[in-house]
């Protein structure tokens, strides 16, 4: 069985099939060109780039600072606050907005309706396609306080009043409205991929449960959600591999300057530094760090992962 | 001349050495280019092609422009054409001028001037204060500037009865403010509106206006101008109240000071806090983006805004002409300035941008120097500025001409109050066709649009209604600072570069760049402290960070450009409180109103505008 295995696999990649090899170049392209050249760029944050006026020049023949605007970052100020942001935001998201399409997915594949099901599924879908730059624009002007709808709603389960209006934008809720939009933007997208894993499980396996006299509870769990195991675990390493990355549109349509001590996340601060302060070197090398802890965490992720579940990524 | 070594020059013809010859005139018909320009700025509409103004600009230079705007305010395309070596031909910024010229990024204005545009030198230097003003240690100017002008045009000006405007400055609702007056006289009788000119008498007028009119908490009452991390403190109103609190970067001595680490700073932010705490500038105020504070104003939410003036001015417009239906009261419920001291009672100083807000500059990556200096040479010179503000003469062309003149150039006439002036330039008025254009909008004649190299006092000293009225936002941008004009003093003693050629430059960026950025994160919190004593603590606090930053370092390369700077100019003091010979000692307030005798009347043809 092995060896058809192989010799399929073979044919597969034969040099006679040359439009595959084509479209495999082009992808290898992409990701040398617009993923791995730029990675040259990790030198600036071992130059003296900041404020240089030009960039290849210094990449070139700028002074060598060694590891100082690492100490710097560490040294920085608000270096807790940032991180503390980063993750503890990533964390709930993973907590919610992850698990929250394969719910969805689950939900809508008991959904028999099949037009109803998918008029779901497009209006859900639908918000991924807004960029955050409107989308942001949406949440401020439903939160509000004179014009928005939230504070009316709010008021009607005794949560806010005209006398102690609750600000959504502030930092005490910033977190919270983050969470909501995000799950609101991303889970009928995210959906997808589990409601192709799904379409994909053998139905004979459903009609000899319920020929066992199996509830559609006991199938979700003992068949649907084992089946699509593997496909959740790849996504969720990947999510913890993202753990210290944030969307950086999001965060900045929501910031401001009453929130920005619960908004201010790592993307946003390196966008800062770059473009407003021009501190190009130490954002450099804040990235760096940034993905040098995301791929510790995916490393160790993905080795626990295979550990327990025998799924892995690599 | 100077020796201008350092930068290579492309080997194009040289003009002729006749600086009195437009140097704009010398190039061969055939030879029209294209060029890019840049600007650094969201601010600025960009002239459209194929309006009158560009067509003609390429008639007389030449040069077909194509004009790009910065679509953020945060600098990111900038920064990525600078760190790509991609910049355009011209490039106008607002900020950053000395990374571009440190980094050679820019040719010097005076090296291409005495190579191909001797009469752009002699304008530079024999008719203007440009050059003294911005050349940099070596004698070189490397930018162009707009929105300036010399101290005689200001002298003129002030022939004909008009001033210089403050920048920004706070305005209230005027019918919130005299209901309050009648209500504190009929209290006293023997009270007057000069005695609610200081802080405590401000914050009781919001107070009693809040209550007066049952405006509840979740209502804007008291707007600030929304907070942007490029503004030098946060906020253009955190700037403004800092003018009326008297915090400034000059002490007694004539050194620089960090206004920040001053007493009047603690007092301004403990009025904030007051205005907080009473619920008058609540977190909604604070994170308000500036579209949502335009929406505020245009349905007249806040009683008082403090801030940018032009930028809201369409929406201030709106609600005194009632356009959300919310303003009945129309013109008297406009919002008109206020003028008050701080605690100790020193009246405040606002800034009046006598110096340049866009610096035009000539990138090295320019083909054809030695044109474009010819353009910014016409842009500059008076038939440019004519051609910007006035358009075309009907002189020149009765079918398409915008403009004629009322009073020729040189003609001496009597004016209202008896005395003589002479408009070196003459008098324009618009077309009865183009004032009827400015009620929606002049965009196909481009008037008022490349405004990139103007002079706003060349359309003082000419235009026959004395300045830039065309229409009613134009009453409103005047009238919203108007009455604060004696109060309003020169800043360009405090528009000091930091010399990029010094060793502490790099060191001290770093340190202006994590000061501001740790200001811009407190203020927030700052104000939304319990008390007046958490604010004094929490600013000492910032102060004590800002010192294991390199605060002391950095006040000490400041005041070393200051000096350098105020030496060019010829001035011992930059800040007029602290100058025993300046006006200001004389200064009185009469009235929380400031000087109404300034107002302009909007005429009722601009009035019944359908927006």
């Amino acid at each position: 069985m092995e060896s058809v295995l192989f010799r399929k696999k073979r044919k597969k990649w034969n040099a006679r099939n040359w439009t595959v090899f084509i479209v495999a170049t082009l992808g290898l392209v992409y990701i040398l060109v617009f993923h791995y050249v730029p990675m040259v760029g990790l030198l600036l944050g071992f130059k003296d780039a900041d404020y240089s006026p030009n960039l290849l020049e210094t990449l070139l023949f700028g002074d060598w600072v060694g590891f100082s605007h690492f100490r710097a970052f560490l040294q920085d100020v608000n270096f807790w606050n940032v991180m503390e942001n980063t993750l503890i935001v990533n964390l709930i998201l993973l907590l919610l907005n992850f698990p929250a399409p394969i719910i969805f997915a689950l939900i809508l594949n008991e959904v028999k309706h099949m037009t109803f099901k998918k008029g779901i599924h497009v209006v859900t879908t639908f918000p991924h396609f807004i960029s955050w730059a409107i989308y942001g624009g949406i949440i401020i002007a439903l939160t509000d306080q004179t014009t928005g709808i939230m504070n009316p709603i709010l008021e009607l389960f005794g949560l806010s009043s005209a006398e102690n209006p609750v600000y959504l934008m502030g930092a005490d809720y910033i977190w919270a409205v983050i969470i909501i939009s995000s799950i609101l933007k991303s889970v009928g997208w995210g959906s997808i991929v589990y409601m192709a894993a799904i379409a994909a499980i053998d139905v004979e396996l459903y009609e000899a449960a319920e020929m066992d006299g199996i509830t559609r509870w006991q199938k979700a769990i003992y068949i649907t959600l084992p089946s699509i195991a593997s496909t959740v675990t790849v996504f969720l390493l990947l999510n913890i591999g993202r753990l210290l990355s944030n969307s950086f549109e999001q965060f900045n349509s929501l910031q401001n300057s009453v929130n920005l001590t619960r908004s201010e996340v790592l993307a946003t601060y390196i966008y800062n530094l770059s473009f407003s302060a021009r501190r190009f070197g130490y954002a450099t090398a804040i990235g760096f760090f940034n993905s040098c802890i995301s791929l510790i965490l995916l490393i160790v992720s993905n080795f626990i992962s295979k550990k327990t579940t025998g799924e892995g990524l690599f | 001349m100077f020796e201008f070594g350092g930068w290579e020059y492309p080997d194009f013809p040289l003009a002729s050495s006749d600086d009195t010859i437009d140097s704009w005139t010398q190039w061969e018909e055939d030879e029209v280019i294209e060029i890019d320009w840049f600007i650094d700025s969201t601010s600025y509409s960009l002239p459209r092609e194929g309006s009158q103004v560009v067509e003609e600009i390429l008639k007389k230079t030449g040069i077909k422009i194509n004009f790009r705007k910065a679509t953020t305010g945060d600098g990111t395309e900038l920064t990525t054409m600078i760190a790509g070596n991609d910049l355009t031909d011209l490039v106008s910024v607002t900020a950053g001028m000395d990374d571009l010229v440190s980094g050679d990024d820019v040719f010097p204005i005076n090296g291409l001037a005495e190579r191909w545009a001797p009469s752009l030198w002699r304008r530079i230097t024999e008719e203007g204060e440009m050059y003294n003003t911005y050349k940099d240690s070596d004698g070189n100017l490397f930018y162009m500037v707009n929105n300036f002008y010399n101290t005689g045009e200001v002298e003129d000006y002030r022939e004909l009865g008009g001033d210089l405007l403050p920048n920004d400055g706070i305005v209230v609702r005027k019918d919130y403010l005299e209901a309050f007056c009648n209500y504190k006289k009929s209290q006293d009788a023997s009270w007057t509106d000069a005695e609610m000119a200081n802080p405590d008498g401000v914050f009781e007028f919001l107070t009693w206006t809040k209550q007066e009119y049952n405006l509840s908490n979740s209502n804007h009452s008291v707007l600030i101008s929304a907070f942007d991390s490029s503004e030098k403190y946060g906020s253009r109103g955190i700037q403004v109240l800092m003018e009326y609190f008297g915090c400034t970067e000059e002490d007694a001595e004539g050194n620089y000071a960090y206004p920040q680490a001053s007493d009047n700073f603690v007092e301004m932010m403990q009025w904030m806090n007051r205005l907080y705490n009473a619920n008058l500038l609540t977190e909604g105020c604070l994170g308000a983006t500036q579209t949502q504070i335009n929406q505020y104003i245009q349905t007249g939410e806040p009683i008082m805004y403090i801030g940018k003036m032009i930028t809201p001015s369409s929406y201030f417009r709106n609600w005194e002409l009632n356009v959300s239906g919310r303003n009945p009261g129309g013109e008297d419920a406009a919002y008109v300035p206020i003028i008050f001291t701080n605690k100790e009672g020193q009246i405040p100083q606002l800034s009046s941008r006598t110096s340049g807000e866009l610096f035009t500059m000539v990138s090295a990556n320019c083909e054809r120097p030695d044109r474009v200096i010819k353009l910014l040479d016409f842009l500059y010179s008076e038939e440019g500025q004519r051609l910007v503000y006035y358009g075309i003469d009907t002189a020149e062309d009765p079918e398409n001409g915008t403009f004629y003149y009322v009073t020729q150039p040189g003609e001496t006439v009597t004016l209202e109050d008896g005395t003589q002036h002479t408009y070196k330039y003459g008098q324009m008025d618009y077309t009865e066709e183009v004032k009827t254009a400015f009620q929606t909008n002049v965009e196909s004649y481009g008037i008022y649009f490349c405004m990139f190299l103007c002079n706003p006092m060349y359309v003082n000293l000419t235009s026959v209604s004395g300045g830039q009225f065309n229409n009613y936002r134009d009453y409103v941008k005047w009238n919203s600072r108007a009455a604060l004009i004696p109060y309003s003093y020169d800043k360009r003693g405090f528009e000091f570069r930091l010399d990029s050629s010094d060793d502490r430059y790099k060191s001290s960026l770093t340190t202006q760049s994590n000061m501001r950025s740790q200001w811009y994160r407190k203020y927030a919190d700052i104000i939304g402290q319990e008390s007046a004593e958490d604010v004094a603590s929490k600013i000492a606090d910032m102060i004590a960070w800002c010192k294991r930053a390199g605060l002391d370092e950095y006040i000490a390369f400041n005041n070393d450009c200051f000096q350098a700077h105020k030496q060019r100019l010829g001035m011992e003091y930059a800040w007029a409180p602290n100058d025993p010979d300046s006006a200001y000692h004389d200064l009185i307030i009469t009235s929380i109103y400031g000087d109404v005798s300034y107002y302009k009347e909007v005429p009722e043809y601009m009035k019944n505008v359908n927006l």
